[in-house]
């Protein structure tokens, strides 16, 4: 069976060294909001919104440089990257089976993932609303690796 | 749909790790096919035909 875009499996095993530590420094980034000092730095934005400016009519910048903290960016990234190899890696035996239960999982992620943005838009309000969908970036990856982790085990628990 | 290999691969005195080899597929995926929970692609029941020198009529069947 052909497995295009899947990687070696061996990126599994680089997925899960950093998805785990970048999972737990963002979830302590999240709620303590930890920003060490020399992360600070000016970087390029294509669009930025500075309410200090509202007044004066420039609140809109475009194609500009900022002063920003890149801890939540580092974060953002390293689990972004972990969650991508975990999701993509081929398994030691990746034949069709896996991939109908991959794929399977990633339209179960999709539904569980819409079905959880439906009840946000209608329950959640306000700044509460950016926080989980700031959660909800990674909420697909979340779902899929559980979904199809658990799939794997249980097919390997029912073969012995 | 109903299937027959298991009979099949217990006449040829195969174990499920001997067909999943000799097919390219895990062990999972074999016990998963003679337990009715996958049904395998065309391919995949040729492959097993093949292995078995018969028909893939002989091997999988539909329910009635």
């Amino acid at each position: 069976m052909e497995t295009r875009f899947l990687l070696p499996h061996r990126a599994k095993t680089m997925g899960w060294l950093i998805f785990i530590p970048s999972l737990l420094l963002g979830v302590i980034q999240f709620f303590s909001t930890y920003e060490p000092k020399w992360l600070d730095a000016e970087v390029p934005a294509l669009f930025y919104t500075d309410w200090l400016l509202a007044d004066k009519g420039e609140r809109f910048l475009f194609f500009t440089l900022i002063q920003n903290n890149l801890a939540d960016e580092i974060c953002a990234l390293l689990l972004l990257i972990g969650g991508l190899l975990l999701v993509f890696a081929r398994e030691v035996h990746e034949d069709e089976m896996i991939m109908k239960i991959r794929l399977e999982s990633m339209l179960w992620s999709a539904r569980v993932n819409g079905i959880v943005i439906l009840f946000c838009i209608i329950f959640i309000y306000d700044i509460t609303f950016y926080y989980v969908m700031v959660l909800n970036l990674f909420l697909l990856f979340f779902l899929f690796i559980g979904r199809f982790e658990w799939a794997l085990r249980s097919l390997r628990r029912e073969s012995e | 749909m109903k299937n027959t290999v298991k009979k099949y691969r217990v006449i040829a005195e195969m174990t499920q790790q001997d067909l999943a080899q000799a097919i390219s597929v895990s062990r999972q995926t074999i016990h998963a096919i003679e337990s009715g929970k996958y049904v395998p692609s065309t391919e995949l029941a040729l492959k097993i035909a093949r292995e078995f020198s018969t028909k893939v009529e002989e091997l999988f069947q539909l329910d009635d």
